[in-house]
């Protein structure tokens, strides 16, 4: 019975899209198909890294990644520079992560609600204390104006250039260098508030404001 | 440490836990499959957390409708139901005779139909997911498609043939009358039968009529009113031709793809930055949407030989997503392979594309010997030695007397 299906006149097969990031975001918004398959394929992995630099290894990564693109695909028509196509990606990331992130301070006053980022993701063979410091990070993060935490979080823990950071955030290269100043500047006072990062702080006595 | 040090730091614990979580979950495939092979993705709810209340609002406004149904149902008019039309999901083999008047719908487990009106006789040949064998023995019937990336569905009709990718369409056969007609509501079908024994892709709003007997098919489009179509060029000789002349516009169907194209008609003249012009006039992404297989390639080809790489690239891919399968998808194959070729000089590239010319044309394209003869090259410049000699050996097999015959056997020798 199958073999009848086997028979049938195969359609062309499948082949990967081929193209720069400039004929890419071209056939995004024209919606061809494979489009964004190819986007998907090309840009998931860079995406899901700035999902965990921005929001933590506990956030729920898959619900993230999946609503990145999402958000992406219904977006195309805002893509003016194909070439820059990664960094308008990055910069839905960055406005999904802040969305989240506004959506879960909005309803803290909730007390029924459970917390949305899972539980911390047991990762056999990671070291306790590294899993704690990861931790503690985000909670310091957690705690900082939104502004101030992207381009941190894409600058220092990322090592993303200024401009990349300033397009993903979409401001000014002078804004952002201002808000990344004013970040490190405020997470070195907060991260003295807990005990782990006080430790590294104290043990390395050279963890300072560049 | 300093800052940014601390934030290298981070930055590797991190990546140290995506490593050994993606030892035991795969989240780039798994959303991959949930945004691309399931049913049209939404955005994930992040209101999870609301689901308790509403529930029990939803749970509340059951009652209260129940409640109401039940207090009113006395006082209601009876109504006279139209009939419905009744569902169920096939098993292969089985026999469907419709009798009834609302007709039957056959649901098929991704969620496709087909719709069969009163009077129809069909059978599941096969089916298995995303891929459907169907015969419509005699009747009328709407069929739904639902598109996978690996959908694979085929009915067969009287003696034609469809092929469907995703779409939705009526289609009719009458064996008394030898009649077959398939109207395109939207999406593309391809159809083989007889006088289009090589494949005729039916697009949104054309129909598709064909009196067997009379060896005369037609194809009218919502765009030009009862356009008629005698396929002369692919009528075979045990069918004379029909003696039906009523219909006022006629125009020869040519073959599906290739249309007379005025962009073609500016590329023969050199005139290609007005084919580009005209194209960015009405809107690149309008126009790869929209314009047909050959004006599609001769967009291609004018951008192409203008350098401008990326508006080339773009209308064939536009051109093979499009108008898949056919000639003019293997041509914009070839026509890839060739820029890589000539003006990227990415050679593994070009042999991809080479090969998937060669490959979709079936070894009677226009192109196979220069495909055949670029490939050896290909191969040879990008290091891929076991390719060179396979295609070279092909090569000198089907033209010993090449313009690459020389390489072929320089390869062969090494």
């Amino acid at each position: 019975m199958l073999s009848i299906v086997d028979n049938l006149p195969s359609r062309a097969p499948r082949v990967p899209f081929i193209g720069d990031d400039e004929v890419l975001a071209i056939a995004l918004k024209a919606g061809q198909p494979g489009a964004r398959e190819a986007l998907y394929d090309r840009y998931a992995p860079h995406v899901r890294r700035v999902i965990v630099r921005t929001l933590g290894t506990n956030a729920d990564l898959q619900d993230h990644l999946h609503n990145v693109f999402i958000e992406a695909f219904s977006a195309t028509s805002g893509i003016r520079d194909g070439s820059k196509l990664k960094a308008w990606l990055t910069s839905v990331t960055v406005y999904t992560a802040i969305a989240h992130i506004r959506r879960r301070v909005r309803r803290r006053w909730l007390v029924f609600a459970p917390p949305e980022e899972l539980p911390p993701i047991p990762v056999p063979g990671l070291d306790e204390e590294k899993r704690q410091a990861l931790t503690q990070v985000y909670e310091v993060l957690d705690r900082m104006p939104i502004r101030e935490r992207m381009p941190f979080t894409l600058r220092v823990i990322d090592g993303m250039p200024l401009q990349e950071v300033a397009d993903a955030c979409e401001v000014s290269l002078a804004t952002i260098k201002r808000r990344i100043d004013k970040a490190r500047h405020r997470f070195m006072v907060m991260a003295r508030n807990y005990p782990l990062l006080e430790e590294l702080i104290e043990q390395e006595g050279r963890w300072r404001i560049e | 440490m300093s800052l940014s040090v601390f934030g290298k730091w981070v930055a590797s614990v991190q990546d140290d836990v995506l490593d050994r979580r993606d030892r035991h979950v795969d989240d780039i495939s798994a959303v991959r499959r949930e945004l691309f092979d399931a049913a049209p993705a939404r955005v994930r709810s992040g209101f999870r957390w609301m689901m308790p209340a509403v529930a029990l609002v939803s749970a509340a406004a059951a009652l209260v409708l129940v409640i109401y149904l039940v207090d009113t149902s006395g006082d209601a008019p009876a109504t006279v139901s139209a009939p419905v039309a009744s569902h169920f999901t096939p098993a292969a083999n089985d026999w469907i005779s419709v009798t009834e008047e609302a007709g039957r719908v056959v649901r098929f487990a991704d969620q496709s139909t087909v719709a069969l009106q009163q009077g129809a006789n069909a059978r599941v040949l096969s089916e298995k997911e995303h891929a459907v064998h169907f015969l419509l023995e005699q009747g009328s019937a709407r069929v739904q498609v639902v598109h996978f990336s690996d959908t694979r569905w085929r009915m067969d009709v009287g003696p034609y043939k469809v092929n469907v990718i995703g779409t939705t369409f009526d289609i009719s056969w009458d064996p008394d009358a030898r009649f077959f007609q398939l109207s395109l509501i939207e999406g593309k079908v391809e159809v083989f039968g007889p006088m289009i024994s090589d494949g005729r892709l039916i697009s949104t709003k054309e129909t598709f009529r064909s009196w067997v007997g009379e060896g005369r098919i037609e194809i009218s489009s919502d765009d030009i009113s009862n356009a008629v179509a005698d396929d002369v060029r692919a009528v075979p000789e045990p069918f004379a031709k029909g003696s039906r002349t009523s219909s006022p516009v006629r125009r020869p169907v040519a073959s599906p793809e290739v249309t007379g194209s005025s962009w073609a008609d500016l590329n023969r003249q050199g005139r290609f930055t007005e084919v580009l012009a005209e194209a960015e006039s009405r809107g690149l992404p309008e126009t790869l949407a929209e314009r047909s297989a050959g004006d599609l390639l001769a967009l291609a080809d004018a951008a192409r030989l203008l350098a401008k790489w990326d508006i080339a690239f773009a209308s064939y891919n536009a051109l093979r997503d499009r108008f898949r399968g056919t000639g003019s998808a293997a041509t914009a194959a070839y026509s890839m392979g060739r820029i890589y070729f000539d003006n990227r000089g990415d050679y593994a590239s070009a042999a991809r594309w080479l090969e998937t010319y060669l490959r979709e044309s079936g070894g009677v394209g226009t192109l196979q010997r220069e495909a055949l003869g670029r490939l050896v090259e290909a191969c040879q410049k990008s290091g891929d030695t076991a390719g060179a000699q396979a295609s070279a050996r092909k090569y000198l097999v089907q033209y010993p007397g090449g313009p690459h015959a020389g390489i072929a056997a320089s390869v062969l020798s090494n």
